[in-house]
C-alpha cells in the first residue's frame, strides 16, 4: 500500500484530501506544521511514497521543508507534489517542475499522483 | 525520560519561575541554543527515548528543533495553560474544500489509475506506477 504525508496549515484541506486518498487506497498521515512533519519522517516504520504540502509552509530554523527534504539523502527519494496558494499542484515530471490546474484541487492533485 | 518531560525540563531549567503560569514561555535565539543543546547531550547519552537508532547528528539538531516548537505549542505547562487546537480548520478561505464531489469531472480511468497507485500495481492507463518489493509491503 502506498502512503502519503499530507503537509498543510489548513485542516480542511489536510481532512478532506485524506479522506478522498484513502478512499482510493492510500495510507496517509497528515499533519498541519513543518516540526511536525519532521518528526513524522523521522519517526515512521516507512518513509512516505509521496509527500503533498501546502508550497508556502513556514520554515523551522531558517530552513523550509521543501529544502529539509530535497536535502536529506534519504528523503529526497520522496516524489514531493505542492499546493500554491491559487490551489495550483506542482510536481517533478521528468525533472521538470510541472504545475497542474484542473479545475478542482482533488482532480490536480489526481493528475499530479498519475504524471 | 520521554521526550515532552526532556523538553519541559530544558524549558524549565532556563526558565524558572515562569513555566507553569498563564503566560506562555517564548525562547530567544540563545535560549533555544541552549536547550537544543541540552536535549541533544540527552539523546546521545541515551537519557531521552528515541524509538529507532539515532539519526546523524545534524538530522538530530533538526528533530531536536522540530521537538521543542512542537511542545512549546503542545504542552499546557509552557503555552500558557491553553488546550492546544491543532490548526486552524477555514483559515485560509481561498481553499476549497476537497470533497469526493469534486471528483466528478475526473476521468474514470485516472481513478481506477490512482487506485493501481495506492495499491502499487501497475494498470494500463500508462501511469508511472512503482511496484513495492514484496519485502517492504506491510500489507
Amino acid at each position: 500500500m502506498k502512503r502519503i504525508l499530507v503537509v498543510h496549515p489548513n485542516q480542511d484541506v489536510c481532512y478532506s484530501l485524506s479522506d478522498m486518498l484513502r478512499e482510493f487506497g492510500f495510507e496517509v498521515g497528515i499533519t498541519d506544521t513543518t516540526p511536525e512533519a519532521v518528526q513524522v519522517l523521522m519517526e515512521c516504520d516507512r518513509d512516505p511514497d509521496f509527500i503533498i504540502m501546502a508550497h508556502e509552509m513556514p520554515a523551522l530554523e531558517g530552513m523550509y521543508l521543501r529544502d529539509i527534504i530535497a536535502q536529506d539523502q534519504q528523503w529526497s527519494k520522496i516524489r514531493v507534489l505542492t499546493i500554491t496558494e491559487d490551489n495550483i499542484v506542482f510536481a517533478e515530471v521528468k525533472g521538470t517542475e510541472t504545475g497542474f490546474p484542473q479545475g478542482s484541487l482533488a482532480a490536480s492533485v489526481v493528475s499530479a499522483l498519475l504524471s | 525520560m520521554n521526550q515532552k518531560e526532556a523538553v519541559f525540563l530544558a524549558v524549565r531549567d532556563l526558565k524558572r519561575g515562569e513555566v507553569d503560569t498563564d503566560t506562555p514561555i517564548v525562547l530567544n535565539k540563545q535560549e533555544k541554543a541552549v536547550v537544543h543543546q541540552k536535549l541533544f547531550d540527552g539523546f546521545k547519552k541515551g537519557r531521552v527515548a528515541y524509538n529507532h537508532e539515532l539519526p546523524s547528528d545534524d538530522k538530530l539538531m533538526l528533530y531536536i528543533s522540530g521537538l521543542v516548537s512542537n511542545w512549546l505549542r503542545k504542552d499546557k505547562r509552557l503555552n500558557g495553560q491553553r488546550n492546544y487546537v491543532p490548526g486552524r480548520p477555514g483559515a485560509r478561505s481561498n481553499v476549497p474544500n476537497v470533497t469526493n464531489a469534486s471528483l466528478a469531472g475526473i476521468d474514470p480511468a485516472q481513478l481506477e489509475a490512482l487506485r493501481a497507485l495506492a495499491a502499487g500495481r501497475s494498470n494500463e492507463q500508462g501511469a508511472t506506477i512503482i511496484v513495492i518489493p514484496a519485502a517492504n509491503t506491510n500489507d
